[in-house]
């Protein structure tokens, strides 16, 4: 049994324990009543019935039915319990009121205080209804009232079944729930820990991967830097190729570390003053190889600007991105990246904008654009979808900012916002 | 005038990560000295006086944040700027090693051989490059 029910299971005995307390209190109460009633030693083994009874009830028949069962043994027993009540009391009306409560307090126990509090506004009503047709509180009058005999006991009956049917059911949909609850509490936590283990994996994966591809970038580095003897045109050509594939291996791996250390808030981030020129043209050479073989040719022309204050290699990271999807959108057209000095907010920033002339981000997507997994509806060529997400959080991440404006069919500009370096 | 070659020590167990760096420090007129092992390389210390250390983090044994530890504790290598050079892109693994004294902390996957050479070149200064 899960611990929510069976702790619910515990305070209905409690509950129900103390209901029958106040049921015999009451019971003692009418030995406060007239004298002529307390000389009636009925009262007295009728208590004693009533507590043999609710031992003998909760000490064995509880335990043996089920629910269902039990909320009709408690119904009947409550009937008959009060129809004798009814019988002893019969000529003090005034008291016999009371009585009215006690399937509701027998009831109320078990459930929270406004379900409680909404069944004894409608005994209250269905008394006060009463009180009205007879037009008196206090002048008891056996044959003026509209409940009578077996009457009262009828609708005692049927206040009692309403009770108990409508606590049963609130509880059971109190169970139902916290049942769920639980249950997609287990599975929401079995979730993270996958996405725990999944993210693990991708971590030390890709940093098995990067040392191969360290020492591939690294050597193909050593030889195009002519150290170890110059190279003829063709021998240059071929590793200028495995050097930029390699390094765009090491941006897919780099980009999957990201999306992982993003999410687990790990990702390292090295400030320092640097040339955006010099930025923007490495990023161009790291997306060259693409740009030539689907002939969209990128256009630059750098300007003097000062040096911006950021991690050369998040921002590279980040304007290849960019252009990357600018080329995938572009439908064939160029592709434009610029460096300027910002203006009025952003006068203490460079603004860098990469602008395609391809179909644009539909109306309805937009909102969606920096989310993780994110593809455009009208482009068929699809990246992994983590693009956008990781330069927003990078960009954030060195005190810069990213938007963009965008008109389907005519193209799409994103802008970045750098901090400029202090002298 | 001659101008007295400066020292690199390299401590990273893949030895083609020490080949190409030390050649491309070589290049750049650097005296390099490799070690794959941390414990060797804090060894070598007293006896080769290097300028800088370029140390990898993920080391058999004994891990490089301990190495690190190791040589800014001895007071041979108290003063000596260590590098971390390392394909471990953690923002807590750095925080740990500038913390512990580290100089800087380089990704390999990151920064080409030239490019470290270069950043010692400037730093370093007094190279026959």
């Amino acid at each position: 049994m899960p611990i929510a029910l069976q702790k619910s299971h515990h305070l209905e005995k409690i509950y129900e324990g103390i209901t029958w307390a106040i049921v015999i209190i009451a019971l003692i109460f009418v030995k406060f009543l007239p004298q002529n009633l307390i000389n009636n030693d009925e009262i007295f083994y009728f208590i004693g019935a009533i507590i043999s009874f609710a031992l003998l009830y909760y000490l064995v028949l509880f335990n043996w039915l089920n629910k269902t069962k039990r909320i009709w043994l408690k119904s009947i027993i409550d009937v008959i319990f009060i129809g004798i009540l009814i019988h002893l009391i019969k000529d003090y009306g005034q008291y016999f009121y009371v009585l009215y409560f006690i399937p509701v307090a027998s009831v109320a126990m078990t459930l929270n205080l406004i379900n409680s509090l909404l069944m004894a506004a409608f005994v209250s009503l269905m008394l006060g209804a009463e009180f009205l047709i007879n037009n008196s509180v206090y002048s008891y009058s056996g044959e003026n009232l509209f409940f009578t005999g077996p009457l009262q006991i009828i609708f005692l009956l049927f206040i009692t079944l309403f009770c108990r049917t409508l606590a049963m059911n609130l509880r059971h949909e109190k169970e139902l729930r916290e049942l769920a609850e639980t249950k997609l509490q287990k599975a929401d936590e079995a979730m993270k820990s996958i996405e725990t283990r999944e993210k693990e994996f991708i971590s030390m994966t890709s940093h098995q991967l990067f040392t191969p591809l360290s020492i591939i970038r690294g050597y193909c580095s050593n030889l195009l830097s002519g150290h170890l003897g110059k190279l003829n045109k063709d021998q240059e050509k071929y590793l200028n190729s495995i050097h930029i594939s390699t390094t765009n291996m090491v941006d897919i791996v780099s980009n999957l570390l990201n999306i992982t250390h993003i999410e687990s808030k790990k990702i390292i981030i090295s400030l320092e003053p640097a040339d955006i020129n010099e930025v923007i043209k490495l990023a161009i050479e790291h997306i060259s190889l693409e740009s030539e073989y689907k002939k969209i040719p990128i256009q630059f022309i750098p300007q003097k600007l000062p040096k911006v204050f950021i991690d050369p290699v998040k921002i590279t990271e980040s304007l290849y991105n960019l252009l990357d999807n600018a080329i995938r959108y572009s439908k064939g057209k160029k592709v434009v990246i610029n460096a300027e000095q910002g203006k009025n907010e952003f006068s203490n920033d460079l603004i860098i904008s990469v602008k395609d002339f391809g179909q644009g981000i539909p109306q309805n997507e937009q909102q969606n654009v920096f989310k993780e997994f994110f593809h455009g509806s009208n482009n068929r060529n699809k990246g992994n979808g983590l693009g956008l997400f990781i330069v927003k959080a990078l960009v954030n991440k060195q005190n810069g900012k990213i938007w963009f404006e965008s008109k389907e069919g005519k193209g799409t500009t994103f802008y970045l916002s750098l901090p400029i370096a202090k002298q | 005038m001659i101008t007295q070659k400066k020292k690199i020590l390299i401590i990273d167990d893949e030895i083609d990560i020490l080949t190409m760096y030390k050649d491309a420090l070589i290049k750049s007129g650097f005296e390099v000295e490799i070690t794959q092992s941390g414990e060797q390389g804090v060894e070598l210390i007293p006896k080769f006086q290097p300028d800088a250390i370029l140390l990898d983090i993920l080391l058999p044994h004994t891990n490089g944040l301990d190495i690190l530890d190791q040589i800014k504790k001895d007071s041979n290598g108290n003063k000596i700027p260590i590098y971390c050079l390392t394909n471990l892109p953690e923002e807590s693994a750095k925080e740990k090693a500038m913390k512990m004294g580290a100089k800087e902390y380089y990704v390999k996957a990151y920064n080409e051989p030239d490019k470290i050479a270069q950043i010692l070149a400037k730093e370093l200064g007094g190279t026959n490059a």
